[in-house]
């Protein structure tokens, strides 16, 4: 139900909605629900609560909660949401063309209006972002003129009986990658030989899935190459010893604390020759669909780092893909680690790349080739 | 006293059976696909029929909320798995998420720990383990992510506190935590926070 608050500031006003989406039947699971801040009399880019200012300004969820993840738990509500104190700075107040108002990127503080905010009992979920009092940011996209003026304080408001996050803040960051479409360059394909099915190793050690994913790799497109003859445990001394870890020996101790530990697929790819080079890691990037197809096309499988909303990362493999008949997109997803949910199987391609698992995204991306191919 | 299993929505059950055949080899006609290498042995409909034959609850928590929440198991519900099929190859379980009031299934899973799966969860419930006799609990699978770890959650219907057992895997991580058998969530959950604040330190590029 969402509830919408005007509130009346100097010469203007501010509206806030808080748009909650309770329902389930968890009432201590918390609830779920986008609330976004509106700004009034604002001008450009203003996303949470604005009033006169112009420029980008955005807000910070006071309920707290995780970033990233609109689509956390469901469930009733709740505790009370409070909204506030909101702290408009940089900006007039009222002033109806915001250009003539606050200066370039004010970046307001509205607690709990901005953005996709929504909560677990155990601590909301939501895209939020930054919190900031004090002046604008000089040099903003528009080149504001005109009077500014001490903060303008708005609240707190505290709204009963709606959702609101009451725990955990979760790390900082980006919750999204973007889509990227990069065709496998001409001429490369892993079909030389006869391939069998991909086939994913389970990871030996707790974090070990950078060698489980980069030997299953290497093992897939050189079968033959025994020279090569890679293991998690010669790949994970390898690395510790590229590291700077000399007398690292992960065959002797691999669970020890100087071999279980989660480390860069891309340097454990590089290892096994499999890196494509140049722009094999891609950071914060993952592929189109139709880009999937054309890397399975040439036979090459694409690995995916998984960054978890609630902190952590995972690597896996996608060696292929699916169009139904209704036209839906799915894409095998072969993961290392060793549990029901994580057996190979087709996932849907926009769950995978916004909601791995209910709980991840696909960040990173690692396009590979055959060794001994540069 | 029994482990309970409580059904999911209908209209869950719904998306399951109608969504299924699509994620399946052999399923409706002009669909395409590409695979790498051989084509993986992906069970058929009438491997797996449409029967459901196990459905699960599925909650999460992160390692944030594990390092630095409070003590206790505020997991948040993500979920159905259901499972169709009864046999070792021919086992899938399905994942079911509430999409905008819509219940949708996003992804379909096979291979022998899903069968080792199913037979956990009805080794559950029909034969409890003994700490677990005496009180009513639902079954739940708990989640963890940034762990790696799939669990049976015992949560008490009666107030008389939760225990967790390690789901099938072949991760030894399991073992190291004490997790073949039963243990009390007040227990278990130092070891949990303790692991949870090691991997959130890790490199930025990391993976585990």
């Amino acid at each position: 139900m969402a509830t919408r608050f005007e509130i009346q500031v100097s010469n203007g006003a501010v509206t806030i909605t808080v748009d909650g989406q309770s329902g389930g039947t968890n009432a201590a699971d918390g609830g779920n629900g986008k609330s976004s801040g509106t700004a009034s009399g604002g001008n450009g880019k203003s996303s949470g609560t604005a009033s006169g200012g112009n420029g980008k300004s955005s807000g910070t969820g006071s309920g707290g909660g995780e970033p990233g993840g609109d689509k956390a738990g469901s469930g009733g509500c709740c505790a009370p949401l409070v909204i506030g104190p909101i702290v408009i700075s940089g900006g007039m107040i009222g002033s109806a063309d915001g250009d003539a108002g606050g200066n370039g990127k004010s970046s307001g503080t509205a607690s709990g209006g901005n953005g996709k905010s929504s909560g677990t009992a155990s601590g909301g979920n939501g895209k939020s972002s930054g919190t900031a009092s004090g002046g604008g940011e000089p040099g903003g996209d528009k080149a504001g003129s005109g009077g500014c003026c001490a903060p303008v304080v708005i609240g707190p408001i505290v709204i009963s009986d709606c959702c609101a996050g009451a725990g955990v803040a979760d790390s900082s960051g980006t919750d999204h990658s973007t889509a990227v479409s990069i065709d496998p360059p001409s001429g490369l394909t892993a079909s030389t030989g006869e391939l069998g099915a991909f086939k994913m190793e389970p990871q030996q050690e707790t974090f070990w899935c950078w060698a489980a994913v980069a030997v299953s790799i290497s093992r897939f497109l050189n079968p033959t190459n025994a020279a090569l003859g890679w293991t998690q445990k010669t790949l994970a001394t390898k690395l510790m010893q590229q590291l700077g870890n000399a007398t690292a020996d992960c065959s002797a101790d691999p669970g020890g604390r100087a071999c279980n530990q989660p480390e860069p697929l891309n340097i454990a790819l590089s290892i096994t020759e499999n890196l494509l080079l140049p722009g094999g890691a891609m950071f914060d990037q993952h592929l189109t669909f139709e880009s999937l197809q054309k890397w399975f096309t040439a036979q090459l499988p694409v690995a995916a780092r998984i960054k978890w909303r609630g902190g952590g990362a995972h690597f896996i493999a996608l060696d292929a893909c699916k169009v139904t008949a209704s036209g839906r997109q799915l894409v095998h997803v072969q993961d290392p680690n060793s549990t029901a949910s994580s057996s190979p199987g087709f996932w849907d391609y926009d769950a995978l790349v916004e909601e791995y698992q209910e709980a991840g995204f696909w960040n990173d991306t690692y396009l590979v080739k055959p060794a001994l191919l540069s | 006293m029994p482990v309970s299993t409580p059904a999911p929505p209908p209209d869950c059950q719904t998306a399951f059976v109608s969504g299924l055949p699509a994620f399946l080899s052999g399923g409706p006609p002009g669909a395409s696909e590409i695979f790498v290498g051989k084509t993986a042995p992906i069970p058929s409909v009438k491997d797996v029929g449409l029967g459901i034959t196990a459905a699960v609850q599925i909650f999460s928590l992160s390692l944030q909320q594990l390092a630095h929440g409070p003590a206790a198991f505020r997991a948040a519900p993500r979920g159905w798995n259901l499972f169709a099929g009864t046999g070792q190859d021919t086992t899938i379980v399905g994942r079911l998420v509430e999409r905008r009031h819509a219940w949708k299934l996003v992804g379909v899973n096979y291979g022998p720990l899903v069968w080792r799966t199913l037979e956990g969860i009805r080794q559950m419930t029909k034969s409890p383990p003994a700490q677990l006799a005496t009180d009513p609990y639902v079954l739940r699978f708990l989640t963890i992510p940034g762990l790696n770890l799939q669990l049976f959650w015992l949560s008490s219907s009666s107030g008389s506190g939760d225990w967790v057992v390690g789901a099938p895997s072949g991760s030894g991580f399991y073992a190291t935590l004490q997790l073949d058998s039963p243990r009390e969530v007040s227990n278990i959950f130092p070891q949990l926070r303790a692991a949870s604040a090691s991997v959130l330190t890790m490199d930025a590029k990391a993976g585990a």
